[in-house]
Formats: C-alpha cells, structure tokens, sequence
C-alpha cells in the first residue's frame, strides 16, 4: 500500500473524530494495544476469535497481562461492557471508513456494542476507496453473499436540539491501531 | 400541535444548523455536481423501467434465500407484517427509523393486533413518549426544545429536573439498549436495493439499524420500490448523496448491506422477509408526478422552506412525508381531503429545489398538483381559494399568521 493512501485514510479517519496509532511491525502494534488497555483500565473484552486478529502471539500476551476476551455470544452481551477489539476486513482511503464482513469469529458486535471499540489493522488493508475493495472482493471471494458493514466514526445522535451524543448504540470512542505488516509495500 | 415562539426558533435553529452543515459538507466535494447527476441518473435509469427492475430484484432476493411479500397498499403491508410475525411466532419487536414505517402506520396495526412495536430510533421514541408524530424525516422531534423533552421524560419516568441533552440522552439510551440487546424480530424500513445483487442498504449515524441487523434473529424489511439503483456502484452514489444532504457528511457513521441470512455461526438475520410496497406510487408515475420518486428523503427541502420553519411538521396533514416534498406526494398518497391541503403550503420562495440533490423541480409539482386538485374542486370555490391565495403570498406579514390561525382551528 502507498504511503499517500495511507496519508488520506489516516486524514479522513481523524476527520470523524477517530483516534489513531502506527507502528513498523505486529510485535509493536501487539505492545500498543496491551498499553492501551491498561491506560483504559478495562480487563475484560468483547472480541473476535483472537485467531482471527492479525497479530501473532496476542492470546498469550493478553492472558500474560491479566485480560479476558469474551466471544460476543448473545447470553453474556451486557449493556456495560465497555471495550470491544477487531480487525477489519478491509479500510477505505477516500472516505476513512472500516468494513466488517462477520464470519466465524468475526462477528460485527465487538465495533457495535460496547463504549470504545479498537481496530487492529494491518496496512495491507488499506484501499483507495470502495470501488477498488469490491473489485478485488469480487476477484478473490466470487460468490461469496454480501454481508457488510461499513464504519465511518463513532456513533452519534442528534437528535435533541441538535447536540451531539456520541456513544448512542455504537462506541462512542474508535481507537485504530495501524501496523505495517509482511505484505504491505 | 402548531408551534409556539419557542418551537418557532428551535426550528429556525434546525434550518440553520443543518443548511450549515450540509453547504460546508458538500463544498468539500469534489467533483459535486457530477456526485449528483450519478445519483439522478440511478435513480432516472430504474424507474424509467421499474416492473423490470423490480421483477430482477425479487429474483435476485429469492435466489438469496429471501421470502419476498408484495404489497399493495398500507393495509396490505400490515396485514403481510402481522402475518409473517404470527408464523415466526413472536408478539412483539423492535423497529427502526423509517418513513415508510410511518407511512403504512405500522405502530396501529401492531397495537391493534397485541403486537408490541418499539422503535429502537431515540428521536422516534421520544416523538412516541411525548405523543407527538415525527415532524421531519431525519429529526423526528428536531422541534422539541429540551425543556419539552425534559418534561416528558419527568413526567413519564419522574426523572430528575435536567436540560442538559447528554443527559437526557443518557436516559433515553439505558431502555433503549436494553431492548437492542434482548431483540429477537425487527422490522426495517430499507433505504435503498440493488437490482443486480439484490443487497439491501440500511444507515444512519447511531447505529441502530447495523446493531439491530446485527443481532435479530428474523427481520421484516419493508422497501418502497422507487428505492432502487441497478448497481452497488450506483447505490454508493445515492448513499454519499444522501449523507451529504441529509447530515452534511460524506458518509453515515453506519452502513449495512445485506443479501441474504445469515448462517448459526455468524452475525446476521436467520431469516429475510421483504415486503415490497407500492402504496400509489405506481399512481404517482402514472399521474406524471414520477419526477418526485425521485426523492431519497434527505429532508433537505425541508428545512429551508420558510413554511415549514413557521409550521413545523405538525402543521401538515397527517403523512410522514411533510415540507415541499410532502406538498407534492401527499395528496396523492393520503386521502384526498386530508392531503389536498398540503399542496396550499407553499410561498413560492423556491429553497427548496434549489436544496434539493436530486433536482427534483418542487416548485412546478406543487403547481401542477394544484391544478390537478383545482380539476377536482367546484369552479365557484377554487376561484375564491385562489383569490385569496394571491393577496396573502405576496404579504409574509399576512402570511404566515394566516397559515397558523388556518391550522390552529
Ligand atoms: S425532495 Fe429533494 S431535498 Fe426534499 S427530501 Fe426529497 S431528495 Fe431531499
């Protein structure tokens, strides 16, 4: 991935209020979110299958460091959990979005239930906009049904005299960790 | 409910805040005017053949797995809702915010068959506790002030005095989530289709919609079917078009697309059911008001139409579809003697074609279903209606105390 398009994801993700990190490699991004979950003081996470996050060596480091990941079932989702952590399948450039396509363990609810949501992406992911994520979609998933949610800042609602409420059903807080990863140019 | 003085500046503020927002958002565009022609072109290129259209989509919905319904009009929509809710064996469900959910009156039907229907939208909930009907298609109760709003809530769950809006917010939310997290069936109004794959496109900002995608097990999707584009590349048009109009971003916080259920092990409804509904718009096209199909309920027009600041959504008949847009649908969508008078709650000032993305011409459809109503009204009267009309729309002073006495009564 360019470093431009990089720039320009980065550019838009802060335009809606998104906070950020990068790092030069997994182990370091790995560093990052177990410092980020400290400063958080939250123990408990609402996660996808930590096989399919994109950072190796992560359940361990997590169990080391005292953190609980909890699949988002539907019989322990509870309105307070705070911290939710997910990769994203791909990120958009033009318009600083995340897409999510649930599969097995990958589930959406981690980006939409609890307070503060976490994404850890590797830049490889990074695409120019829409457009160019489905071609390639297309080309590497043929068939595959579209099932997609696309992510552009944390939730909001206005709708009491205008004033923005952050936080309404979504996170009111998205924090990206971006890693250069073995793939990325 | 005609407003006060109070209602009268908030929603002054209204127009102001979002004609602010939606100005800065789209000068950021680049290229905005070819943005637009590329939603209208969508949108023109499916309903110059729509039986076609709508026939490739049910076919791409069937082959998905889903249980396509038609309905003819509101009552057959409903009658196709509870059905469906009976053979899924669930009494009650939660809903999102739609027009079309309004249009059809869905929260009757559901009381009337001991169906308990939430809407999961905090300003449809709002507008539901403080017994007001949603007054704009994107600010359900963007004319409440925060003083009524506090009020309600004390008076309904004896709430501490606040006016803080976070934290009436805050009390909205709680009940809210707790009902998000418990849902098992949920009724959603589709924002927009695609012809060729068939996927079904619902945003917004708070992230209901994606939440409750997310989680029910059976969704009832309810589509009009003008809400179609041919092509995902084409629905991204008319979803940038809209955000931009409706929340003057580029896109919405949250945009979920759906194609078929969902398996055991993955987020996502086990079963789809798609209610297409007609409800006179094929009469509309047939009419030659097909032009105002071209509508994406952005609520742009609305809130710079100098009537609409005096009055308010209430101050229309009763259709979700108010402001200049609803001055042109309405009539042809409720019963005539209750839509015939939207179609008189116009100044001429011209906003809002001028707001309008999809450059739909307001102002000749207003004129044109004015004349079509005249054809329909006794000679005599229709001459005196338009005598007096003429005098008072070129005095404002007159005007608009004229509009709100008249709506009062
Ligand atoms: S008529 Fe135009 S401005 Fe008004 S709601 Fe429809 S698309 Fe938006």
């Amino acid at each position: 991935m360019n470093a431009q398009t990089i720039t320009t994801f980065i550019r838009n993700w802060e335009r809606w209020g998104g906070t950020w990190e990068q790092w030069d490699n997994p182990i370091s991004a790995r560093l990052a979110l177990l410092r980020y979950l400290k400063e958080q003081h939250r123990t408990e996470i609402l996660s996808w299958q930590v096989e399919s996050l994109p950072i190796p060596g992560l359940a361990t480091a997590l169990n080391d460091a005292g953190f609980k990941l909890f699949p988002p079932d539907r019989r322990i989702l509870n309105p307070d959990l705070a911290m939710g952590l997910t990769s994203a399948d791909a990120a958009l450039a033009a318009s600083g979005s995340l897409a999510l396509t649930p599969a097995p363990g990958r589930s959406w609810l981690p980006a939409l239930i609890p307070i503060s949501h976490i994404t850890l992406l590797p830049t490889s992911r990074i695409y120019a906009n829409m457009a160019s994520w489905r071609q390639d979609w297309r080309q590497t998933r043929p068939g595959e049904s579209v099932r997609t949610l696309i992510i552009s800042g944390p939730s909001v609602s206005d709708d009491i005299e205008m004033h923005k409420h952050y936080g309404m059903f979504g996170p009111r807080q998205v924090h990206l960790i971006l890693f250069h990863d073995e793939t990325s140019a | 409910m005609i407003p006060n003085q109070r209602t009268r500046h908030t929603l002054h503020r209204l127009g102001n805040l979002t004609t602010a927002a939606r100005d800065a958002a789209w000068a950021r565009v680049e290229n905005a005017e070819a943005l637009k022609q590329r939603a209208i072109h969508a949108r023109d290129r499916v309903l110059a053949d729509l039986p076609a259209n709508l026939e490739q989509l049910e076919k791409a919905a069937r082959s998905h797995d889903v249980n396509v319904l038609h309905a003819n009009d509101a009552q057959d929509a409903n009658r196709l809702i509870i059905q469906t809710m009976r053979e899924l064996g669930v009494t009650d469900a939660l809903r999102n915010h739609h027009p079309l959910l309004d249009e059809i009156q869905v929260d009757r039907a559901a009381k009337a068959n001991a169906i308990q229907l939430t809407p999961l939208h905090p300003g449809d909930y709002l507008a539901q506790l403080a017994n007001e009907r949603p007054g704009h298609p994107i600010w359900p109760v963007g004319h409440l002030t925060v003083e009524a709003i506090s009020a309600t809530l004390q008076k309904k769950w004896r709430i501490p005095e606040t006016y803080n809006p976070d934290h009436l917010a805050s009390t909205v939310r709680m009940p809210l989530r707790r009902a998000l997290l418990r849902t098992h069936t949920a009724i959603l109004g589709v924002d927009f289709a695609s012809v060729e794959d068939g996927v079904f496109v619902l945003m917004d900002n708070d992230g209901h919609n994606a939440s409750l995608t997310g989680l029910a097990r059976h969704v009832i999707l309810l589509l009009s079917i003008e809400q179609v584009a041919a092509t995902l590349n084409d629905l991204d048009a008319l979803i940038q078009v809209f955000a931009l109009s409706a929340w003057g971003r580029p896109l919405p916080a949250y945009v979920t697309h759906l194609q078929c259920p969902a398996p055991p092990e993955i987020d996502g409804p086990r079963t789809i059911h798609l209610v297409l509904v007609d409800n006179h718009r094929t009469d509309i096209m047939d009419q030659g008001f097909g032009r105002a199909l071209r509508c994406i309920q952005c609520g742009a027009c609305h809130t710079v139409c100098p009537v609409y600041e005096q009055i308010g959504g209430g101050g229309y008949a009763n259709s979700p579809y108010t402001g200049p847009i609803g001055a042109v649908i309405s009539p042809l969508l409720l019963r005539s003697d209750l839509g015939e008078p939207q179609a008189y709650l116009c100044a001429n000032s011209g906003h809002c074609q001028a707001a309008c993305p999809m450059n739909i011409p307001i102002p000749d459809l207003i004129h044109a279903q004015r004349r079509r109503l005249a054809k329909t009204r006794p000679p005599k009267e229709d001459k005196r209606y338009f005598s007096i009309w003429r005098r008072l729309i070129s005095r404002p002073r007159l005007f608009f105390p004229f509009i709100r006495r008249n709506l009062e009564k």
